[in-house]
């Protein structure tokens, strides 16, 4: 048997979805076992729910099983792209139980609670994670922008539908966000060149 | 620089999070087609998006997700069988297995009726359904496929589907295990009860599936809620079996 993985180190994870492309079960085993953990934390992340986050990542696994061929190393790496379908994946799954809650009425307070199911995840997202020891890269940005930012990535919610929710203007949605990527960007060079 | 490229450029920080509506999305797109500049200044933010991804808590999943996963890549392996060129993902599909047991004892002890008892006497002695169809491919090349419904003590639906050598078991309305265990399938050739690899927990809906990598000599193929981790031996009655024809 051939070992191209061991032989090309350059990018295993691409190495090894090209082989997944080729239905190399032995290379999809290593490729999820590269990410099973970061994926389910993730999906947990969105979902703030154990089964419903296995059930995602299944999904999203057996998605990758079936579409390794389309990824494209010019669109970013192999870890961002399935990480991204799992993102979707649960994202997904959010959007499905919000659309089994009441319709957001600016005047009533209990059908904002309701509705912004994704919401109140993100909150017990973010208190669930309130003293762990690693560094949310997130929670270092200014708490205004970070949570607008929380609420794109892990809420899946529009600029639009944060405006509504947090009742600000979408403009200040708009600024707070770009800003905070733009800090987070680069924080993230700046963190790379200390490790140089 | 014009105004609309310095609008474009302003939601390239929300395109990256998907927070963008579907008509902003779509001109977005439309404009980084023709637009040197915002593309790589999105290639420059790409990575703040990239992190967001791993900056959650890490948390472990629970052992039974891995042979979910596998299950069903195992199942659409056998279900949609490789092209020629790739044909090494079907001749060897299984590369991680547990230690094989040492077993000379317990076959007797699994097949005593304190074990699986009169349940695995109904179940595997001979209330297989046996609904055998051809492939419909007259090809000297193409696998005999055989389509063949099981049986359930606890009113799951099971049917296994057996093609060139290998077998996928697809169950449905099958409960949950306890809390502290999980599924595992069993396969008989002969007087002999062998453990698979195969350890799941149903889907929210009950359905499940559990691959079957070798069926030479396979008479029958059973299912048991067994400890996580699974067992060497059965220690509970089978709750599906189906018997395979000889």
């Amino acid at each position: 048997m051939t070992d191209r993985v061991s032989a090309q180190p350059t990018d295993p994870d691409e190495d090894l979805l090209v082989r997944v492309a080729g239905r190399d079960r032995e290379a999809f085993e290593a490729f999820y076992d590269r990410f099973e953990k970061r994926a389910f934390s993730l999906a947990y992340r969105v979902t703030g729910d154990r089964s419903q986050a296995e059930d995602v990542v299944q999904e999203a696994f057996f998605s990758i099983w079936k579409n390794a061929a389309r990824y494209d190393p010019a669109r970013g790496s192999a870890g961002a792209w399935a990480l991204g379908i799992v993102r979707n994946r649960a994202i997904d799954v959010l959007r499905r139980r919000a659309s089994r809650t009441p319709e957001l009425d600016h005047d009533d307070d209990a059908a904002l609670e309701s509705r912004a199911s994704a919401l109140k995840t993100e909150e017990q997202a973010l208190q669930r994670e309130e003293g762990r020891e690693i560094r949310s890269k997130l929670s270092e940005l200014p708490e205004n922008q970070s949570r607008v930012i929380g609420l794109a990535f892990y809420g899946g919610f529009s600029q639009t539908e944060i405006s509504d929710l947090l009742e600000l203007p979408l403009g200040t949605v708009k600024g707070r966000m770009r800003l905070g990527m733009e800090k987070l960007r680069v924080e993230l060079s700046s963190g790379k060149g200390e490790e140089a | 620089m014009n105004r609309g490229h310095e609008k474009f450029k302003e939601q390239l920080p929300a395109y990256l999070l998907d927070a963008l509506g579907p008509g902003e999305r779509s001109d977005l797109e439309h404009h980084l087609g023709g637009c040197a500049e915002c593309r790589a200044e999105l290639a420059w933010l790409e990575p703040a998006s990239e992190v967001l991804a791993d900056d959650v808590a890490q948390l472990e999943p629970s052992p039974e997700l891995k042979s979910r996963v596998m299950a069903a890549v195992d199942a659409d392996l056998a279900a949609n069988p490789a092209s020629p060129s790739d044909t090494s993902a079907v001749a060897e599909p299984r590369r991680v297995k547990r230690p094989r047991p040492e077993r000379p004892g317990w076959l007797a002890g699994l097949l005593r009726p304190a074990v699986l008892g009169a349940a695995t006497a109904a179940l595997v002695l001979g209330i297989a359904l046996g609904v055998v169809l051809g492939s419909g491919d007259d090809s000297p090349q193409a696998p005999a496929r055989a389509v063949i419904t099981g049986q359930s003590t606890i009113g799951a639906d099971a049917v296994m589907v057996a093609s060139d050598g290998t077998g996928t078991l697809k169950m449905t309305h099958l409960k949950r295990p306890d809390e502290d265990q999980v599924y595992q399938a069993w396969i008989q050739r002969g007087q002999e009860i062998e453990p698979t690899d195969s350890l799941f927990v149903p889907n929210r809906d009950g359905s499940a599936v559990a691959s079957i990598p070798d069926l030479d000599g396979v008479t029958a193929v059973m299912v048991s809620a067994e400890p996580k981790g699974g067992s060497e031996q059965p220690t509970t009655a089978p709750v599906v079996s189906v018997s395979l024809p000889g």
